[in-house]
């Protein structure tokens, strides 16, 4: 039987990770929707890099990064009495960087066009903006946040790279699913392995299932 | 009466022209604005909606600012009691036709006098929509469906932004007697979008004619059109020449006109006679041209004529040519690069083909 602690941990990083990026993705993603700055192109190509850098390669500057010696692992050290590096909050910020671009980019597409337009439509009817954006933009989108959360969660649920360069291999802390198996393949452990690649195999599929439902479901402007 | 007019005072540059409005609209009545796409119409709209805050100038509506450059006054767009009813009416598409009312009406100035939630659905006949998408409606049902929402809102001053600009001609019959009704009934100041003569002609009090973002005339509807020459029926902004010619007979229901040394065949489901002189009117975008006589070609009228000028329409890929058909004059409106790959100048002789025509006789 393998140790299921390793599958927990996964999950949690994951919804918290979800739960991060939709708090800063819902913003920023709005902002780029809506702008004209020059800088547009810019921040758009520093979102999308996760997806083509590689997670070892992103790691390696996180772990730079959240080093107690770096300015911000060092602040961090000094405002929570805890290292980044090798901690369950440093997971999650590897994380949140990892999956940004799949919270991002669903939502900002999602934002563009009609929606702006109902934004102005909801206005002349005395919505103000944020009024506007709670009962207008966001049932608008509502295929868009699916798919940006489901996303999220499935792809920080398959990573590894950048959390065996943040996170190391430290059990019920940071020892994640995908550690885990490659940890029972090195210890030629192939029972436990099998086990669960196929748990995450299931979750995957069924979360990534659970989208494209969805979608058929409510096409591009869903009804409530 | 400064109090009871809409003053415009404003200036802003796009990428294609100048915005330079300064009118002072009275608050009663229908005012149309009335002129050719990219005009500057829908800009001036939006400034007075507050979608487009102006690089300089004010807008005083009454006895209050909503904008004012000099002083930094901006009002918001959802603090100004403006009702706007966009072209396509932009119904929520998340809600019923009831949930878009609704929306308004929870919004509104529930202490401000006005007419009620019954007499706004009775007066656009929406009853029987009331539970429906607006997914499932016709444009002339969304378009009744925007205006009974903008007037839930109770504005001081309605915006139509061209109303009918997305129905066919039948919708367009349909919707104009509410548009009628909404004058009678409800009686609210309105700015008028459109750039169709009949519906100006029809509904308006006053007009303002707007051309390359100006003001270019204001007045009493029949007098301004006349001014300028615009006539119920005639869509000004339209490239359209004139040709004469003489029916020479009939044939499978299609008319063959002679016009100076060709044939054109026409439609038709007249019956002149033989001889009778008409006119057919040919509108620029209509009519092609060829270096020779084209073959395995469905278009059918091919007249020779001589090219004698070339002129720049408003929109900087086209080009309008003046052709010589037998002493007649006739438009061509093709891109700018036809002109060059064709080598298009005064003096050469080509072949129009025309796409269309109407005859009038």
């Amino acid at each position: 039987m393998p140790d299921l602690s390793s599958l927990w941990l996964t999950v949690r990083l994951a919804l918290v990770t979800t739960f991060v990026l939709l708090l800063i993705g819902t913003p920023l993603a709005w902002w780029l929707a809506q702008t004209r700055s020059r800088f547009k192109p810019v921040i758009e190509a520093l979102i999308a890099l996760p997806l083509v850098l590689p997670p070892t390669v992103l790691g390696f500057y996180l772990l730079i990064a959240m080093s107690p010696n770096a300015p911000f692992g060092g602040f961090w050290l000094q405002a929570t009495g805890d290292t980044l590096s090798f901690s369950f909050t440093g997971l999650v910020i590897g994380s949140v960087v990892y999956s940004f671009p799949f919270m991002i980019q669903p939502l900002q597409a999602a934002f563009e066009g009609p929606v702006q337009q109902a934004m102005r439509t909801a206005a002349s009817l005395r919505a103000s903006r944020l009024d506007a954006f709670f009962t207008v933009a966001v049932p608008m989108s509502l295929r868009g946040f699916v798919t940006a959360i489901v996303l999220s969660f499935a792809h920080t649920l398959g990573e590894f790279g950048v959390v065996l360069m943040v996170g190391g291999n430290i059990p019920d802390r940071t020892r994640v699913a995908s550690i885990e198996i490659y940890e029972n393949v090195e210890t030629l452990n192939y029972a436990d392995a099998h086990a669960l690649s196929l748990i995450l195999l299931i979750i995957s599929f069924l979360t990534l299932f659970c989208v494209f439902l969805f979608n058929r479901r409510f096409p591009a402007h869903v009804r409530l | 009466m400064s109090d009871s007019s809409l003053s415009i005072s404003i200036s802003h540059s796009f990428d294609e022209f100048d915005l330079n409005v300064s009118e002072t609209i009275p608050l009663h009545g229908v005012t149309a604005l009335f002129g050719p796409s990219g005009s500057g119409k829908t800009s001036l709209l939006n400034a007075i909606a507050g979608f487009l805050r102006p690089a300089s100038g004010h807008i005083r509506f009454g006895s209050s600012y909503w904008f004012n450059d000099t002083k930094n006054v901006w009002t918001q767009p959802h603090r100004r009691s403006v009702g706007t009813v966009f072209q396509d009416a932009q119904l929520f598409p998340h809600l019923t036709v009831r949930g878009n009312l609704d929306y308004a009406d929870r919004r509104a100035d529930a202490e401000k006098p006005g007419h009620s939630y019954a007499q706004i659905v009775s007066a656009m006949a929406l009853e029987p929509l009331l539970d429906r998408h607006p997914q499932t409606l016709s444009g002339g049902e969304k378009q009744r469906v925007a205006i009974a929402r903008t007037l839930l809102t109770k504005p001081d001053l309605l915006l139509l932004d061209e109303p009918l600009s997305a129905l066919d001609n039948a919708r367009k019959g349909e919707l104009l007697p509410f548009l009628e009704t909404l004058k009678s009934e409800f009686a609210l100041p309105t700015l008028y979008v459109s750039h169709d003569v009949d519906e100006v002609s029809r509904i308006a009090d006053r007009g303002i004619i707007m051309e390359d973002g100006q003001a270019i005339a204001a007045g009493q509807t029949d007098e301004v059109l006349s001014r300028y020459g615009l006539e119920a029926g005639r869509n000004p902004y339209e490239d359209t020449c004139t040709l004469s010619g003489t029916i020479d007979r009939i044939e499978d229901d299609l008319l063959a006109v002679t016009v100076g040394m060709a044939t054109v065949w026409l439609a038709a489901d007249v019956s002149l006679e033989s001889g009778t002189q008409v006119r057919l009117s040919i509108a620029a975008r209509d009519v092609s041209i060829a270096l020779k006589r084209p073959k395995g070609i469905s278009i059918q009228n091919m007249i020779a004529a001589t090219v004698t000028d070339l002129n720049p329409t408003k929109r900087a890929a086209f080009q309008t040519i003046t052709l010589n058909v037998d002493g007649q004059t006739l438009h061509a409106r093709v891109t700018r690069k036809a002109v060059k790959d064709l080598g298009l100048a005064p003096g050469r002789n080509v072949y129009a083909l025309i796409k269309s025509a109407t005859f009038h006789p």
